[in-house]
């Protein structure tokens, strides 16, 4: 007796028996089920709200983005019903970036932003999102991300659409997929760049983006690009797949040489980190996208399935050795059917190179500010905020966002300031700041003051005072301590201090994490924390681990060095005596991991001294509550959902099967007859591509996937043959017009069949 | 029913502002807003039911930057100009809009007088002139402010009537035409001194 069990997806036909093979009992029951569904459609519909599809809302959206949020509204409406596994959803909702908070009944919602590029009206549309639906705050991620936080998950399909209708997705941000692409957000404007990666890092995004190679890995998969070695920007070496940018002479790709890139693997921070492997010291750009597609698949077949600890890429590489992996990769390449998209975008690429806004700003420049308070503020702010670009006469602005964050208001009025200066020259960093570039040199001063209005004009971006943290406690269930509490308090500290303004300190990187998974990367901080806790007797102590000595430049080039855990409460003093003993040790040009290094572990300890204890509850209660939180602390960590709970890629396919018939029937009953038998028969596809992933396989082309399930599952007995035929013939059919009672055998069919693909796995699975 | 009439007809995302005065410097106005926390913090572990969590935002200048988030509503300090208590429903109301409007003003304005009168709270803050702004925090159902306009001025008119007496009021729109909508209600004439807030909830 398989119904029912642990691995039958809720509200399928549950009565019955599978023993009594097929036959008339099992059909009616079936039969019974395919009834249900099609009530079940019309019931989602009534009930949930957020399913419903008004298409005056759908303007500007592309049809892809509509269908995929039409597909999310009835998933939403399905689990809300009771009627998907908790832990199917969870992954398939952290695809379209939605992620469970630590506290109850709320969601935080991850926007992808490609490389961290925006246009005006898409700043107004997060500005609009964030109001309604979440705190009126926007978060910018160290993957130049959005995130929006407390929002109610009945929201978030209006959510979606929103963003649709102004190109910005919110798919494949969260869960086991391609993350956000990430690059240096002054590529094409840098002065240091080989040549500008934006056309080719775009390229990568969309093209794995949903991409069927990219569906099924264990494990979260991260790909960055930089135009340099030298700079920090792109942090190519701690990512999955890092590309930096080469031009190899002398190869008849014109004047320049050819363009390409330098492709490292195998990177990652996590507890754990990994210095990403050379690949290839030369890959040509028109060669790329197969080789991205190649990793992935044989991430996909090989990466740890189970233990999600292990299951990064890092790991499989580091089990197979560099050139075992390197091996099968360029075996899997050789074995990829061509595909268009590869280089359909190489002859284009230029078209993607921004440049000043048209016409010239729409404001006339203005003189530098000629008060003393104002114009010592301009001044601090165009040593930290301004930089010249490569091309001359413009200038590229970093505006500061303290902890990476701003409000609504803030963003329609930055969406105003570009307009008004750049156009669509605004990106997010990875440094939680956002740039504006092509200012013209001119402009700045009324670029400044513009900024100012709108509480944006704040100096010390990537300054000792820009300090990177993670959510922590705010808001995510791993975290253990107030990252951003400790955060917003030392930047606040190193301000007042004027630490930020010694310029042998202004460089200093502060990152810091609320648990060891290093969202904050604190590895790569000249001094980076992550949370931990400490017990005497009955109370728990915030604290956290010091790490001293990483570095971002160079793409990451070096991880720091664990010290030992320092209370909560005492991280503002000991950033004080680091910064103390780096002045004073310091020789000519040493940056802090040179110091750290040449100092030595214990002798940093003994330094820091009485710094790094914890005192006993009674002697200092404080030391036993967090930063900027009113309760004691206390230590509540539950399961993450970096990746989500891995969900075979059966069981995922098996749902979307679900889901397919389901809407094949809401087809079938508008009286939109091709689109029903096309569900339909899409439908059973997808349940036989499911059953044909537990043999190793990811199929895209119907004709594959009746050639393999034919002897695989139906001449093997695995599969009931009569409900076979009903997908064979279908895929032999042709698209001619269709009738009423034609289309609804197809619905009928496709349910029976997908229903036996659910037996048939529960089998397998028994 | 048209799409607006039947926004209308379900209106819940109301939205009102209390405006405070403020005091003045960098450090007393951090002080204020950091006060804000544990008075926050006290009222969600009153209520764990209704509360989901205090959000700190205090490092902006700009916007919401401490909130009780709630599950029918969310309540926070907003340092947009005129800085304010805020309250903002989200679900749950009944009735015709003219008392959803009034229920929501009257949520708000006893739990601005319950902050106010809190021994934690700065003795600076108090409400800042006789003005209120009452607005609706949904730009799907009201995307256009003349529509909304046409929409809201019976509700939000009953309101104001309520407040001041009947036409004794005067109403600002705000300037950009992609904020939120919403009315800044004035009396006309100007009350001195303004009435406090236990007297304009009296009147509802």
């Amino acid at each position: 007796m398989l119904a029912g069990g642990p691995h039958r997806p809720v509200g399928k036909a549950a009565a019955f028996d599978v023993a009594t093979g097929p036959g008339v009992r099992r059909e009616a029951a079936i039969l019974a089920c395919a009834v249900d569904t099609q009530r079940r459609a019309r019931n989602i519909l009534a009930m949930a709200p957020e399913a419903r599809v008004d298409d005056d809302r759908w303007e500007g959206a592309s049809p892809e983005a509509r269908r995929d949020i039409e597909v999310y509204a009835i998933e939403l409406g399905r689990w809300r019903e009771g009627k998907i596994p908790d832990a199917v959803f969870t992954e398939f909702r952290l695809r379209h970036g939605v992620y469970g908070q630590r506290q109850d009944g709320v969601q935080m919602q991850r926007i992808k932003i490609p490389l961290g590029i925006l246009r005006p009206e898409q700043l107004e549309a997060v500005a609009d999102v964030a109001e309604e639906y979440a705190l009126g705050v926007a978060h910018v991620t160290t993957r130049q991300d959005f995130q929006i936080h407390f929002v109610d998950i009945r929201d978030t399909p209006e959510l979606h659409r929103r963003l649709a209708k102004v190109g910005v997705t919110t798919r494949e941000a969260c869960g086991n997929t391609v993350r956000n692409v990430t690059g240096c957000p002054l590529a094409g404007v840098c002065r240091t760049e080989t040549f500008d990666v934006t056309p080719y890092a775009r390229a990568t995004a969309y093209f794995l983006l949903k991409h069927p190679d990219a569906q099924s890995f264990g494990r979260k998969f991260k790909i960055a690009f930089s135009g340099c070695a030298g700079e920090a920007c792109g942090l190519a070496l701690m990512h999955d797949i890092g590309c930096v940018a080469r031009v190899r002479a002398g190869d008849g790709g014109g004047d320049g040489g050819t363009r390409g890139f330098e492709v490292w693997v195998g990177g990652g921070l996590g507890a754990i980190p990994y210095r990403a492997k050379l690949f290839s010291d030369f890959v040509p750009a028109g060669e790329l996208l197969p080789l991205c597609q190649a990793i992935a698949r044989v991430f996909a077949r090989l990466g740890e399935k189970k233990a999600r600890s292990k299951a990064r890429m890092k790991f499989l590489v580091d089990k197979l050795g560099l050139d075992g992996f390197r091996a099968l990769v360029l075996e899997e390449v050789a074995k990829l059917p061509p595909d268009e998209g590869w280089t359909a975008w190489v002859g284009d690429a230029d078209r993607f190179e921004d440049g000043p806004l048209g016409g010239g700003p729409r404001t006339p420049p203005e003189p530098e500010p000629a008060g003393a308070g104002d114009a010592q503020r301009f001044r601090l702010w165009c040593q930290t905020s301004v930089a010249p670009q490569r091309q001359p006469g413009f200038a590229v602005v970093t505006v500061f966002l303290p902890l990476g964050d701003i409000s609504a208001r803030q963003l329609r009025g930055l969406a105003d300031v570009a307009r008004r200066f750049v156009g669509d020259n605004v990106r997010l960093s990875v440094t939680q700041n956002m740039l504006l570039r092509w200012v013209p040199d001119a402009h700045v001063a009324a670029l400044w003051r513009a900024l100012d209005a709108l509480g944006l004009a704040g100096a010390g971006a990537h300054g000792f005072a820009d300090v990177t943290a993670c959510p922590g406690t705010d808001s995510c269930k791993l975290g253990i301590t107030s990252s951003r509490g400790l955060a917003a308090v030392l930047a606040e500290d190193v301000r007042a201090s004027g630490l930020d303004r010694d310029p042998a300190l202004a460089s200093l990187s502060v990152k810091m994490s609320g648990c060891p998974n290093s969202c904050g990367q604190h590895h790569i901080a000249d001094i980076g924390f992550f949370g931990s806790s400490l017990r005497r007797g009955a109370a728990v102590a915030p604290v956290f681990q010091l790490v001293l000595g990483g570095s971002a430049a160079a793409n990451a080039e070096a991880f720091g060095l664990g010290m030992g855990k320092v209370p909560a409460k005492n991280v503002p003093a000991i950033v004080h005596k680091l910064s103390a003993l780096y002045l004073q040790h310091r020789r000519d040009g040493e940056r802090m991991k040179d110091v750290v290094s040449r100092l030595g572990k214990q002798r940093l300890k003994d330094e820091l001294g009485s710094l790094m204890e914890l005192p006993e509850p009674a002697a200092a209660p404080d030391f036993f509550t967090d930063w900027r939180q009113p309760r004691p602390f206390h230590l509540k960590v539950e399961a993450g959902e970096c990746a989500g709970e891995l969900i075979p890629q059966v069981e995922f396919l098996l749902t979307a099967a679900d889901r397919q018939t389901f809407e094949a029937g809401l087809h079938l009953e508008a009286g939109r007859l091709d689109e029903a038998r096309a569900a339909a028969f899409a439908a059973m596809k997808t349940a036989a591509d499911a059953l044909l992933t537990t043999h190793g396989l990811n199929l895209s082309d119907h004709f594959d996937t009746v050639a393999e399930f034919r002897p695989r599952f139906v001449d093997a007995g695995l599969f009931y043959a009569p409900y076979a035929d009903y997908f064979f013939k279908a895929a032999a059919a042709t698209s001619a017009p269709i009738d009423a009672e034609h289309a609804h055998q197809c619905v009928e069919e496709a349910t029976l069949f997908v229903e036996e693909g659910h037996v048939a796995y529960s089998r397998m699975r028994s | 029913m048209s799409a607006h009439a039947e926004a209308l007809a379900d209106l819940q995302k109301i939205a009102v502002k209390v405006p405070l005065s403020w005091p003045a410097g960098d450090a007393p106005r951090r002080a204020a807003v950091d006060a804000f926390i544990p008075i926050l913090a006290a009222w969600r572990d009153e209520a764990p039911a209704d509360y989901v969590d205090v959000a700190d935002n205090a490092h902006l200048s700009s916007g919401l930057v401490v909130q009780l988030v709630g599950r029918r509503f969310t309540v926070g300090l907003d340092l947009d100009a005129p800085a304010g208590f805020a309250y903002l429903h989200k679900r749950g109301l009944e009735g015709t809009p003219a008392e959803r409007v009034r229920a929501v003003m009257r949520a708000a304005l006893t739990l601005a007088m319950r902050l106010l009168r809190d021994p934690a709270c700065p003795p600076e803050l108090a409400p800042a002139g006789d003005v209120l702004w009452v607005g609706v925090n949904d730009r799907v159902a009201f995307p256009v402010p003349e529509a909304a306009e046409a929409l809201l001025a019976d509700p939000f008119g009953a309101l104001a009537d309520l407040l001041y007496g009947a036409g004794a009021w005067r109403r600002e729109r705000e300037a950009d035409p992609r904020a939120r909508f919403g009315w800044w209600l004035r009396p006309v004439p100007p009350r001195i001194p303004p009435a406090p807030l236990d007297a304009l909830l009296a009147r509802l």
